[in-house]
């Protein structure tokens, strides 16, 4: 099967300007360059649904906005169906679906079904095709009620749906998520991560999703493709990440005298349902949260293990 | 079919943006209420002034040059801070991968803005000033000619804007630049108070801007009615037009190779 996203030794530079003062560095002024993205590689295949995590400025939004045709890289080479993204702008533009989680393709102050007319013009959606799309993203989605709401009146998470319904009135091949779930409560993340989830197995759209939660990728993807500082450290199946590296599960309870208590198991020699039961039977508890590692503990681990 | 398909996705934007301008009754209301009281303390000012004057129309003649004016100035929504802002948060770059040019977007939402102000400014100004004066300076029949020519005035007026919005490359805010050009427009386009009270000197340096044809010669119509008026300020003006218009494509294209290279 053909790679439907391919990067080859891919790599974005940034000059920035160093803040100085005095009229020297008015007239002169110093740089400094900042390497977002350092060399990396990977394929994708069609239907695969990819979570690019890291930490904050790892490079992952700058890895997607190269893909997407937003950036130019400094150097190396990337096709996404085919095509080199940033030569092909207008064309790849009808085959990809960007969501970027903290910037809106909606209008503010109208209901979202005129936002989901526009982008059906915007892309050329011929009528009759374009009633049977969004009739069906509207049931997929469950967004009806929203549909006559302007954008100011919708919730994060509720905001968030019609963004990802926007992105996929045309029907992409590729959808880009640039961090869908920043800013959503856990629920709202949940329901989120379930439909992006349900969509592209349904449509068998491929994904690339990026994240600094976990919890995403666990939900959403088969394949994880971790990135830090610019480089690539990991690219395999989300079965031998979680084998390998979350196998941890942090366990925080309050008690009902208002006590946090916080446990790490290791999921290999206790399973997270008995380590819950003992718990339940040793405290009287209020409250209980089960967590992943936090991203930089897997990255840390990762790189322990490449030692 | 590709030119069918442009004005279908253009004509969208146009019309979404009139919609969100009727939805946003607010900003609406507040330029025709600040057009009327600007009309009725005019009307005073020049009633008071015409009592002693030797020409009694000398009321209605500037009260219709304010109007005219004022529905150039009023009618343009706020595209260079609009701008200013879609370069500064790096907008502009993530509407790169949507099949849409990004200033033709920006463009047909602004001139829907402006048509929808130009609309209902003019047909508030044009009662009020008719209430006020019915003695009109002009003839009903030139009246369609002056309000396109006005109109003509007041898209150049929003390209002149667009084109200080996209200056927010290079400047750190565009707000200055707005207030200049604003002032100048006041100063060489005479927008309140006719050239012709200056002396010939001052018209002389006025004459080489924009502001001169863009509101002097367009708005004079109003009471100085002439055929090669006409024509002067329509050639002027396509003049004008075309200038900033190169300097516009030529600055998105500045624009465009910038964010290639350093992104949003």
């Amino acid at each position: 099967m053909h790679n439907i996203i391919e990067a080859c030794n891919l790599t974005k530079k940034f000059r920035l300007k160093k803040t100085g003062k005095g009229l020297k560095n008015l007239f002169k002024p110093q740089y400094k360059t900042v390497v977002a993205v350092n060399n990396i590689s990977f394929a994708i295949k069609p239907g695969e649904r990819v979570a690019f995590i890291g930490p904050n400025g790892a490079g992952k939004s700058t890895t997607i906005k190269m893909l997407s045709s937003i950036l130019y890289p400094t150097s190396g080479e990337a096709r996404v169906l085919g095509m080199i993204p940033w030569s092909n702008r207008r064309r790849l533009a009808y085959d990809i679906g960007t969501v970027f989680g903290q910037r809106s393709q909606l209008w503010y102050h109208l209901p979202v079904q005129d936002s989901f007319a526009l982008m059906g013009k915007i892309y050329n959606v011929p009528e009759i095709a374009f009633k049977k799309r969004l009739s069906r993203l509207v049931r997929l989605f469950e967004i009806r009620d929203l549909l006559n709401s302007p954008t100011r009146s919708l919730s994060l998470g509720q905001r968030m749906r019609c963004e990802i319904v926007a992105s996929l009135i045309h029907n992409p091949k590729v959808l880009f998520l640039d961090e869908p779930t920043i800013g959503l409560d856990i629920t709202a993340k949940a329901i989120i991560r379930n439909l992006i989830r349900q969509q592209a197995l349904e449509e068998e759209t491929t994904l690339l999703l990026t994240s600094h939660d976990t919890d995403d990728m666990e939900k959403v993807c088969d394949r994880v493709i971790v990135i830090n500082k610019g480089k690539l450290i990991f690219d395999d199946s989300l079965t031998t990440l979680c084998d390998s590296y979350l196998n941890k599960k942090y366990l925080e309870i309050t008690t009902e005298s208002g006590e946090k208590i916080r446990k790490v198991i290791d999921t290999r020699q206790i399973p997270v349902k008995k380590a819950l039961d003992e718990l339940v039977q040793t405290y009287h508890v209020a409250d209980l949260t089960v967590e992943n590692p936090p991203m930089e503990e897997i990255i840390k681990e990762i790189y322990n293990r490449g030692d | 079919m590709a030119i069918k398909s442009r004005f279908r996705k253009y004509g969208a934007f146009i019309s979404l943006a009139a919609r969100q301008a009727i939805t946003n009754k607010t900003v609406l209301c507040g330029g025709i209420f600040l057009l009327l009281i600007l009309l009725l303390t005019y009307n005073q000012l020049w009633t008071v002034i015409g009592k002693d004057s030797a020409d009694p129309s000398i009321n209605a003649t500037f009260l219709w040059y304010l109007l005219f004016g004022e529905l150039i100035i009023l009618s343009a929504p706020k595209v260079e801070r609009i701008l200013e802002q879609d370069i500064k948060s790096g907008t502009l770059a993530y509407y790169l991968n949507k099949p849409v040019s990004f200033f033709m977007m920006r463009f047909c939402e602004n001139l829907s803005l402006m048509s929808i102000n130009f609309v209902s400014l003019g047909l508030a100004g044009t009662l009020t000033a008719w209430l006020l004066t019915p003695q009109t300076p002009f003839t009903w029949l030139q009246f369609p000619l002056i309000v396109s020519l006005v109109y003509l005035s007041s898209l150049i007026n929003l390209l002149l804007y667009t084109a200080v919005g996209f200056s927010s490359l290079w400047l750190e805010h565009t707000k200055t630049l707005a207030m200049a050009v604003q002032r100048l427009a006041f100063i060489f386009g005479g927008a309140i108070f006719p050239l012709s009270i200056y002396p010939e000197w001052f018209v002389d340096i006025a004459r080489w801007t924009p502001f001169y044809s863009l509101y002097y010669l367009t708005i004079k119509l109003s009471y100085d009615f002439s055929a090669a008026d006409v024509s002067r300020a329509l050639g002027l003006n396509c003049l004008w037009l075309a200038f900033i218009i190169g300097f516009i494509i030529w600055a998105y294209r500045t624009m465009q190779k910038r964010v290639n290279v350093y992104g949003g």
